[in-house]
C-alpha cells in the first residue's frame, strides 16, 4: 500500500521543496500542513504513515505539535520526524527525548531528503 | 510531475528544473530575512534594538540558515547561522558585532542575487538582470588623461565613463536613463559653467559635479549657484567623485552615523569620540570646506561641526543647506561671535545649533548627544532606497522635484505610491518585517524606476517618483504595469501572515497644479481616491475626474467623521435622496468647485474642521467658482463655535446644525432645499 507523509512546515518554500523532493525521488503520496494546528487535524484527519515537522513555527511550535500529536490515540502511534536547523547535539537530543523518531538537518539536499527519511523509518523508496 | 520526469530523464534534472523556479518566487521572502538582519543591526547602531526585535531577527537569520542551503545556498546557511548566534543570548552587542551583521547582511544579499553555487542559474534573479545595465557618468572635458583614470577606477563599481565635447552630443548618444551622473571639468575657464546649466536641462535627472584647476571659494559657490552638486579641485580623485554622485546608484548605505568636525582641533575630536556615549558614532575630522564634501564616504553624516564665524562660515552653511545629499545631517556651528545677530543669521543660513566655541568638551559631548539623539529619532525613518531618507528627507526630495520642474519645462508627473495594510503588516508581522517590506518596496520600484528623476520615501508608508518628460497618462500606464506585475511576482511580498499591496495617485505638470504644491496636492487626492476604491488601485487626478463628471447627486456629505457620515448617508438614502461621502477639505475642492467641477450636488453638508483644507476654505472655493449659484451649503458645526457660524454665513452658507447632529432633524432641513432648488443643470 503507498505510504503517506505529511510535511508540516510554516515556510512555503521548505513545504514546497519537501513535497517535491519527495514526489520525485518517491512513490510516497505527500500531504502538507502549514501550522502545527492545521498539522494535527490534518494527521487525525488523513492518519498519514509518517510525519515531517519543523520545529519552529509561530503559534505552536514541533515540540507543541508532537505532544498534540502523541496525547490524540488517532494520531498517538504515527512515527514523527523533526526537522530542525539546530545545530547543537544536545537541542537534537532534546527532540529525541520527546518522542521523535529521528531528527533531520536542515538545510537539506532535496536529492537526499527522500533516502534520509527512509533511512530513519525503515522504509523503501517506492 | 510524470511529464517533468519523462521530459528530463531523471530526478536530479527533474529537481533542477523545479527548483529554480521556487527559488526565483522565493527570492524576495530570503531577501527580506537578509533585511531584517540588516535592520535589527542598524537597530543596535541606533541604541533602539529592543528584545523583540533581536528575537525576530534570530528567528529570521535561523529560518533562512534552514532554508539557504536547501536552495543550493550554501554560504547563505553559514552566513545565517553566523548571524543568528551573534543575536542569540541578552547581552549587549558591540559595535564590531554591529559591523559584522550588516557586512553579513549584504554577503547575504549578494549571494541571493548572484544565484546558487556550483550551478549557473542566469537570470534567475531579477535584481541580477537589472544590475547588467550600463551605467555611464558623462564628462565634460577636454583632458582624456583625467577620462582614462576616472574610467578605470569606476569601472568595478559597473560604471563607464561617456566622455563628450557638447551636451548635445551626449543627449544624442546616451539614453536617459543609462546616465546616472555628470562630471563638468572646467579646466582653467570658469565661464564653462554655464555648461552645467545646459547639461541641467538636457539630463534633469543626475547631479552634476564641477571639477577645475581653480581651488577659490567663490567658484565654488559660482558653481552651486548654478545647480553643481559639489565642486572638485584638480587632481580629481574617484572616490570623490562617487561620493558626490553616489547616491542610491553606487552607494551603500552604512548604519553607524557620523559626525565630521571642521576645524576642531584633533584634541577635542579626541575628547568628542570619547565622550558621547550615547550612541555609536564615527567622528572624522576634516580641515578644509573641501574634505567635509570628499569625507563623505558612507553616506551623509548625522553631525556636521563647524568652528568660525563671519560671513564665510554663512556661505558654507547655505552651500550644505542647499545640497540635497546634506539633507538629513544636522549642522552645527562652534561661534566665538555669541552675539543675537550673529546666531540669527548662521540660523537663518540653515545652521541647526549654535554654540560658543569657548564650550567645555562635557558640554559639548552633551549637546552633540542631544542632536544625535534627536537624528536616531529621524533614522528610524531611514528608508533602504536610499539609506538616508527621513520625512525630512522627502520635503527635500519634492524640493529637488520642484527645481527640476522649473528647470526642465517638459511633462513632468508625480506618482505618490502607498503600501496598502501597512498597518496589518505591523500588527501581525512587527514593525521589522514591515520596514522589510518597505525596503524591498523601494528596491523594487528603484529598479522599475531607474530614469526616475527623483525616487525617494513618501511619509510613512509610501514612496515618491517624479518622472520627467511623462505626462499623466503615460505615467499612470507605468505605474499600472508596475503594480500588476509586482502584484504577479516580485513585489507581492507574501509572508506567511501578510501580502503587501499598492495604492498610487499620479498627477502631472501643468494639468493638475500649476506649480509644485498643488502638484503635490493632486496626486495626494488622486492617491487618498484610489486607496478608497478599494486599494491596489492607480489614479489620475484626470481620470478621477472623468468619472466622477458623470455624477450629480442630491447632497454630498462632506466631513472626515465616517460613524456620522454612514449615518447621514443611510437616512438620505432611505428618503430617496441620493448622496456622495467626502472625507477631507482637498477632494471636497477638487471634486465640487474644482477646474473642471466634476460634481454637482443640490445641497453640500460641510463640515467645518476638515483635514487637509478646513470648511472655510471649501467654502470660499464653492463661492468663487460659483457653486453656491445653483447649490445650497448646510455646515456642521460644534456648539462652541458660533462665531465660526456667522463667518459660514457670511460666506454664503443657507444654514448650519449644530453637532452632535439630530439625523431626523437634519433630514427634515435638507429635503425641502433639495426640493426647492432647479434640478441641476448637466456641465
Amino acid at each position: 500500500m503507498t505510504k503517506t507523509l505529511l510535511i508540516v512546515d510554516d515556510e512555503d518554500d521548505i513545504r514546497e521543496v519537501a513535497e517535491m523532493s519527495i514526489e520525485l525521488g518517491t512513490s510516497w503520496a505527500v500531504v502538507t500542513a502549514s501550522s502545527g494546528a492545521t498539522g494535527v487535524a490534518r494527521a487525525a484527519e488523513t492518519k498519514p504513515d509518517a510525519i515531517l515537522l519543523d520545529v519552529m513555527m509561530p503559534g505552536m511550535d514541533g515540540p507543541a505539535t508532537l505532544a498534540a500529536l502523541k496525547g490524540n490515540d488517532a494520531t498517538q502511534a504515527i512515527p514523527i520526524i523533526f526537522l530542525t536547523a539546530k545545530v547543537r547535539a544536545s537541542d537534537r537530543e532534546t527532540l529525541v527525548a520527546l518522542g521523535a523518531t529521528a531528527v533531520l538537518s536542515k538545510p537539506f539536499d532535496p536529492l537526499e531528503l527522500p533516502q534520509q527519511i527512509a533511512d530513519a523509518l525503515g522504509w523503501g523508496l517506492s | 510531475m510524470g511529464v517533468v520526469l519523462s521530459s528530463a530523464g531523471n530526478p536530479a534534472e527533474a529537481l533542477n528544473d523545479r527548483m529554480a523556479a521556487i527559488r526565483e518566487r522565493s527570492l524576495p521572502a530570503f531577501l527580506l530575512r537578509a533585511d531584517a538582519i540588516a535592520s535589527a543591526a542598524s537597530a543596535v547602531a541606533d541604541g533602539v534594538l529592543d528584545d523583540e526585535v533581536r528575537r525576530s531577527a534570530e528567528r529570521e537569520a535561523h529560518k533562512l540558515a534552514g532554508a539557504g542551503g536547501s536552495f543550493g545556498f550554501q554560504n547563505v546557511t553559514e552566513l545565517a547561522r553566523e548571524a543568528e548566534h551573534l543575536f542569540e543570548g541578552d547581552g549587549p552587542i558591540s559595535s564590531e558585532v554591529v559591523l559584522r551583521l550588516t557586512e553579513i547582511a549584504a554577503q547575504i544579499r549578494t549571494a541571493l542575487e548572484e544565484g546558487p553555487q556550483g550551478e549557473d542559474a542566469p537570470g534567475s534573479s531579477p535584481q541580477a538582470v537589472a544590475r547588467a545595465v550600463e551605467k555611464y557618468v558623462l564628462l565634460f572635458s577636454a583632458d582624456a588623461e583625467l577620462a582614462a583614470r576616472l574610467g578605470a577606477e569606476l569601472s568595478p563599481l559597473g560604471v563607464s565613463i561617456s566622455l563628450h565635447d557638447s551636451v548635445d552630443a551626449a543627449k544624442e548618444l546616451r539614453q536617459d536613463n543609462a546616465v546616472i551622473g555628470a562630471i563638468v571639468d572646467l579646466g582653467s575657464d570658469s565661464t564653462r559653467l554655464a555648461v552645467v546649466r545646459s547639461v541641467n536641462v538636457a539630463f534633469p535627472q543626475v547631479a552634476t559635479v564641477v571639477c577645475g584647476e581653480s581651488d577659490d571659494w567663490a567658484v565654488r559657490l559660482e558653481a552651486a549657484g548654478v545647480g553643481a552638486a559639489g565642486y572638485l579641485s584638480h587632481p580629481v580623485s574617484c572616490g570623490d567623485v562617487v561620493d558626490l554622485l553616489g547616491g542610491p546608484a553606487m552607494q551603500e548605505p552604512c548604519g553607524i552615523p557620523t559626525l565630521i568636525a571642521l576645524g576642531l582641533s584633533a584634541a577635542k575630536c579626541e575628547a568628542l569620540q570619547a565622550t558621547v556615549t550615547e550612541s555609536v558614532v564615527r567622528v572624522v575630522a576634516v580641515d578644509d570646506a573641501e574634505a567635509l564634501w570628499g569625507a563623505r564616504a558612507s553616506g551623509a553624516p548625522a553631525v556636521i561641526l563647524v568652528v568660525g564665524d563671519g560671513a564665510r562660515v554663512e556661505a558654507m552653511c547655505r552651500v550644505v543647506r542647499g545640497d540635497f545629499k546634506f539633507a538629513t545631517s544636522r549642522l552645527l556651528v562652534l561661534s566665538s561671535v555669541i552675539q543675537p545677530g550673529a546666531i540669527t543669521s548662521l540660523l537663518g543660513a540653515g545652521a541647526d545649533d549654535v554654540l560658543p566655541e569657548s564650550i567645555s568638551d562635557a558640554d559639548l559631548a552633551a549637546r552633540v548627544t542631544v542632536w544625535l539623539r534627536r537624528d536616531r529619532g529621524a533614522r528610524q525613518e531611514i528608508d533602504a532606497l536610499t539609506g538616508v531618507a527621513t520625512q525630512r528627507r522627502s520635503i527635500s526630495i519634492l524640493e529637488r522635484g520642484a527645481w527640476i520642474a522649473a528647470k526642465s519645462e517638459t511633462a513632468l508627473s508625480i506618482v505618490l505610491v502607498e503600501i496598502d495594510l501597512h498597518d496589518d503588516i505591523v500588527t501581525k508581522s512587527g514593525r521589522l518585517m514591515a520596514d522589510a517590506v518597505l525596503a524591498h518596496c523601494g528596491r523594487d520600484l528603484e529598479l522599475e524606476f531607474h530614469d526616475a528623476a527623483v525616487i525617494g520615501r513618501w511619509q510613512d508608508r509610501g514612496f515618491v517618483v517624479v518622472l520627467s518628460n511623462t505626462d499623466a497618462s503615460a505615467a499612470t500606464r507605468r505605474v499600472t504595469g508596475f503594480l500588476q506585475r509586482s502584484a504577479a511576482n516580485r513585489l507581492g511580498v507574501s509572508t506567511a501572515s501578510a501580502r503587501a499591496m499598492f495604492s498610487a495617485g499620479v498627477a502631472s505638470f501643468p494639468d493638475d497644479g500649476r506649480d509644485w504644491r498643488t502638484l503635490t496636492d493632486a496626486a495626494v487626492v488622486a492617491l487618498r481616491d484610489a486607496r478608497r476604491n478599494g486599494g491596489g488601485r492607480v489614479r489620475s487626478l484626470q481620470q478621477r475626474r472623468d468619472e466622477a463628471a458623470m455624477s450629480r447627486v442630491d447632497v454630498a456629505i462632506v466631513d472626515d467623521d465616517s460613524v456620522l457620515t454612514g449615518a447621514i448617508e443611510d437616512a438620505l438614502s432611505a428618503c430617496g435622496h441620493s448622496t456622495r461621502v467626502i472625507d477631507n477639505g482637498l477632494s471636497a475642492t477638487a471634486a465640487l468647485a474644482g477646474i473642471a467641477a466634476p460634481l454637482s450636488a443640490r445641497v453640500i453638508l460641510l463640515d467645518l474642521g476638515l483635514p487637509g483644507q478646513d470648511g472655510f476654505a471649501v467654502l470660499s472655493a464653492l463661492k468663487q467658482s460659483g457653486v453656491l449659484a445653483r447649490s445650497c451649503v448646510v455646515v456642521l458645526t460644534g456648539q462652541a463655535q458660533q462665531n465660526s457660524v456667522v463667518q459660514a454665513l457670511q460666506l454664503g452658507a443657507c444654514d448650519y446644525v449644530v453637532k452632535p447632529v439630530d439625523i431626523q432633524d437634519l433630514v427634515e432641513r435638507v429635503r425641502p432645499l433639495v426640493e426647492q432648488l432647479p434640478a441641476v443643470v448637466a456641465e
